[in-house]
């Protein structure tokens, strides 16, 4: 997997040793996604400051979201890349993790607009993971309607209990 | 007298402010912030004062190329998704909420880049009032 700092990833293998706060989204997505980005950052903004805690979000969309429209999706909302990776591949790559991670993603329906273009959207698992130091799922849940306070508080639990 | 004078002014009063309200009222816009070239959504309230139903069967903005009402659904494998509807009626002495995981303006190929604090005008398409505007605050 490609991420936004640059590098290539086994994802999730090479983040092992760091707690991970997994997402996934695609950045056409103009609601639950838009959501639970937003949830994110406040998340981030709560453990941020644990640099044994790395953030991780996948997308949904391989075929239109390439490295660079991931890091204008970062800029537009903010996402402090870093210790925050955005990750896109090949179709088959990332699909590798959305199975590894039980996530589904699937053209929903495929609409023409007026311009004669066709456009797409998706339908999708809205979740987001905790991963260990071991690369082991601890924790999942609904993304787009997380308890910002009660996630931060589990992600700083894990963090500090390993 | 006193008390037909009264009654005489609240009725009036009643009057001029029933007439001071929109029959469709929309407000509470807002919307995500998103790139030039992409879509995004928006969000608002309308609420409909008349006692006959209306349907908004279209929605323009100048802010992106090409615009749409759509609802988020939840699939029976718990995947959620959009669909866009083609119209959306609003029943009579009702109001409806257009929100985050729900209901939404889908607004495709933004034609500039929308950051938190600047505003887009909206207009929804009613079937019985014609031409009814709204302007939205951008959202981060």
């Amino acid at each position: 997997m490609q991420a936004t700092d640059g590098r290539t990833y086994n994802f999730p293998a090479d983040l092992r040793g760091k707690v991970v706060v997994v997402s996934f989204i695609y950045t056409h997505c103009p609601d639950i996604c838009r959501m639970t980005i937003g949830r994110m950052l406040e998340v981030w903004e709560k453990v941020g400051s644990d640099t044994g805690i790395v953030f991780a979000t996948v997308t949904l969309d391989p075929a239109r979201d390439t490295l660079g429209a991931l890091r204008d999706y970062a800029a537009v909302w903010g996402i402090p890349l870093g210790r925050w990776l955005l990750l896109t591949g090949t179709i088959a790559d990332v699909e590798r993790v959305h199975e590894a991670f039980g996530v589904v993603a699937r053209k929903s329906y495929t609409e023409r607009l007026p311009s004669g273009e066709e456009v797409y959207f998706v339908d999708h698992t809205d979740a987001v993971f905790l991963l260990d130091r071991q690369g082991i799922i601890r924790d999942r849940r609904e993304g787009s309607s997380l308890d910002v306070a009660a996630y931060a508080e589990r992600v700083q639990q894990l963090a500090k209990s390993e | 007298m006193m008390r037909f004078l009264v009654a005489l002014w609240l009725g009036t009063a009643s009057l001029l402010w029933a007439q001071a309200q929109p029959a469709i009222e929309l407000r509470n816009g807002w919307m995500y912030s998103a790139d030039s070239g992409m879509v995004t959504g928006a969000f608002l309230v309308i609420q409909n004062r008349t006692n006959q139903p209306d349907t908004i069967v279209a929605v323009q903005s100048d802010c992106a190329e090409h615009t749409e009402i759509h609802t988020t659904v939840r699939n029976s494998d718990g995947t959620m998704g959009m669909r866009p509807l083609r119209e959306l009626v609003v029943p009579a002495q009702k109001t409806i909420v257009l929100k985050p995981r729900s209901l939404h303006v889908m607004l495709y190929h933004l034609r500039r880049t929308l950051g938190a604090g600047d505003r887009c005008r909206l207009v929804l398409k009613s079937k019985r009032y014609g031409d009814l505007p709204i302007e939205l605050d951008v959202r981060r």
